[in-house]
């Protein structure tokens, strides 16, 4: 399980980061103040990611990226500065990636997903419950045996369970996986759904007004 | 084409015309003179001339001679009469008997009824006068000398008067274009200004007209680069305050959007929801906080006169009591009032809430005591909590300034208490001041107009 140590001023935010990544499989720490953060990395306090805010009370996000630099921890800024000029300073320094506040969370999963596999070991096999997911053969596996599944099906299912916990739109899981263009019917959505639960015997449920959620614990 | 060049045009024109008219009549009159003079003359001369002839042609026997014999003797008798001076003719019968002249007087006399005769550069005038014996006699009187005389005087008025033209042309021109040059200049001010700069000023160079135009001009200039710097003066302070709104106002949006998606969209577990609505709760009354502040603000701005009444100390604690100590009590704070000697003229609502937004101040410095006192006109708010160093002191009436962000956001404080009051106490005409040292505690005093008439000078 990665770890994220979230530094944001903002005691609602920072929660809320906390909440978002916990739930959606992460371990995370938060901070609120700039030199306290600092010292708990220099404590020795490992992280595979930071998210930094620019603006913190101690220190700010800038003066803290080479900290984490020297620590060998990826950053991706957070702020609601949305500045071009910042932007390129962060960049420059060698921030992994810059987001603007107001952020939705799909679009921070994705980003932290992007820095991580850059970072960390290429996950090979991806596990929810009794069912195992080999990335690089594109086989899926439940107690050992091979089920079988439409190459849809499998993107649908690498989807769901990448962003596990929570609840995804149909419209993202078309633009997702038939870049968007497809203009079919969304219950051809439901079909690929109920085979893969059938299949897989996964908790996917339709979370209503919204769309489907794989839930693991 | 330009005004200083149709002046001088015209004033050209004008006068080149007037001396040309002159010029012509006196001329033309001394002409008539010379000539009338010279006819007198001619007509006297004649006058004698053929008395004399007639005289001496006055022959009863005339009648007997021949043709031929008289002819000769009208001849002889007028060549005898002729003194060489002016040229005769005498005519008889169709035939010239006598010519003392080259000219043929009696063809031209024919010919023109004009009576100046010119040839060879000579002039002369011509008369003519019929006799009772059937001559015609001829005349020619010579005024070369007057005509001449004449002539010498056109030249002479032509070149003065060329002359005359030439400088009056150049002393017109320089005149109109330095009579308009101040014009000028003020179209180059006028197009400055068109162009957006209202910061150069404008000279005045003459007491003329031109003057008190350019006089004009540059109060016009300094009004509008007066109200120009006062409109653009608001608009940024409008736009400060604005950025600065938008800027307080994102980081609760931020967590509204966040945790209202959270709840959409997330599997959670019951506290983790009932977490979410909590910060849902509190980020939505700082927001409800930050837009009714701000809403005060503004319309406070925008320049609302107050409804100025009496206000006694009674008032104001009547007012603030009920409200401020069970605030007190929860923070585990004092608070004393002691406003008995106090009264003043302006709006009780508005002071009591600066009154509240000071001792909110205090309650967040970490005061243990707060002391509401009133004196005279003057109200004063003292505490005994962190206190406050000099540059925080030069900037705590700004709009979203906070001495302490982290602490100050998370009770609640938009940053525009103190930014309020300094309104407030403006718009009653009256003074803002702190006294504060680190760790020592800080005292705020309002003064405030005695009376309307101290209100109204205030204001």
């Amino acid at each position: 399980m990665h770890r994220i140590f979230v530094v944001e001023d903002d005691e609602a935010i920072n929660r809320l980061l906390c909440m978002n990544l916990s739930v959606t499989g992460y371990a995370t720490e938060g901070e609120t103040d700039g030199l306290k953060a600092k010292a708990r990395i220099e404590r020795g306090e490992r992280y595979d990611l930071a998210l930094l805010d620019v603006m913190l009370p101690g220190m700010d996000g800038f003066t803290l990226l080479d900290t984490f630099r020297a620590h060998g921890i990826p950053v991706i800024f957070l702020t609601a500065k949305n500045e071009l000029a910042d932007r390129v300073k962060g960049l420059r320094d060698g921030a992994e990636d810059y987001i603007v506040k107001p952020f939705e969370l799909l679009e921070l999963l994705v980003r932290i997903e992007k820095v991580l596999e850059r970072h960390t070991p290429t996950q090979k096999t991806l596990v929810i419950g009794d069912v195992v997911m080999n990335l690089e053969s594109r086989i899926v596996q439940k107690n050992g045996e091979t089920i079988d599944l439409t190459p849809t099906q499998y993107d649908l299912l690498y989807l769901l369970a990448k962003n596990r916990n929570v609840a995804m739109s149909r419209e993202r899981i078309l633009a997702a996986i038939w870049n968007s263009d497809f203009m079919g019917e969304s219950r051809t959505i439901d079909n690929h759904i109920s085979q893969l639960r059938k299949r897989t015997g996964l908790p996917i449920v339709s979370v209503s007004r919204v769309g489907y959620r794989l839930e693991v614990d | 084409m330009k005004l200083s060049l149709k002046m001088s045009l015209l004033t050209i024109g004008l006068t080149a015309l007037t001396l040309l008219l002159c010029g012509l009549i006196v001329l033309r009159s001394v002409q008539d003179r010379t000539v009338a003079t010279a006819r007198e003359s001619a007509e006297a001369q004649i006058g004698y001339l053929c008395e004399a002839f007639l005289f001496a042609s006055d022959w009863d026997e005339a009648g007997t001679l021949s043709e031929r014999a008289q002819k000769s003797r009208l001849q002889y008798l007028f060549r005898r009469l002729d003194r060489g001076e002016e040229q005769h003719e005498l005519v008889y019968g169709g035939e010239t008997l006598c010519n003392s002249g080259a000219l043929a007087l009696d063809r031209l006399l024919e010919a023109t009824d004009e009576r100046l005769i010119e040839a060879d550069g000579r002039y002369g005038v011509a008369v003519r006068r019929t006799l009772e014996n059937g001559c015609t006699v001829y005349l020619l009187y010579d005024c070369t000398a007057g005509i001449r005389a004449l002539q010498g005087l056109k030249r002479t008025l032509l070149t003065v008067g060329a002359v005359a033209f030439c400088g009056l042309t150049v002393a017109a021109l320089l005149l109109t274009y330095a009579a308009l040059s101040p014009l000028k200049e003020l179209e180059r001010a006028a197009r400055r200004m068109a162009g957006g700069d209202y910061s150069t000023p404008i000279r005045k160079r003459h007491s003329d007209e031109v003057g008190s135009l350019a006089e004009s001009f540059e109060t016009m200039r300094g009004a509008v680069q007066k109200h120009l710097a006062e409109l653009s003066g608001v608009a940024e302070e409008r736009k400060l305050l604005l950025g600065a709104l938008t800027h307080e106002m994102k980081t609760p949006m931020t967590a509204i959007v966040g945790y209202s998606e959270a709840l959409n969209a997330l599997r959670l577990s019951e506290e983790q929801k009932a977490e979410c609505i909590t910060y849902l709760h509190r980020e939505s009354k700082r927001l409800e906080v930050l837009t009714q502040k701000m809403m005060r603000l503004i319309t406070l701005d925008g320049g609302e006169s107050i409804t100025p009444e009496p206000i006694y100390g009674e008032t104001l604690e009547g007012i603030l009591e009920p409200m401020l100590k069970p605030i007190a009590q929860k923070r585990g704070t004092e608070v004393t009032f002691d406003l008995a000697g106090f009264s003043a003229v302006g709006d009780s609502n508005l002071i009591a809430s600066v009154l509240s937004n000071l001792f909110d101040n205090a309650a967040s410095a970490g005061a243990r005591h707060i002391l509401i006192a009133g004196d005279g006109s003057t109200l004063s708010v003292s505490d005994d909590g962190a206190g406050m160093a000099p540059e925080v002191l030069a900037r705590v009436t700004e709009p979203f300034f906070r001495a302490d962000k982290a602490r100050g956001r998370a009770g609640g404080h938009a940053g525009l208490g103190l930014a309020l009051v300094q309104r407030i106490v403006d718009l009653h005409g009256g003074m803002l001041s702190f006294q504060s040292e680190p760790g020592k505690g800080t005292t705020v005093t309002v003064r405030l107009p005695k009376n309307e008439k101290e209100r109204r000078r205030g204001a």
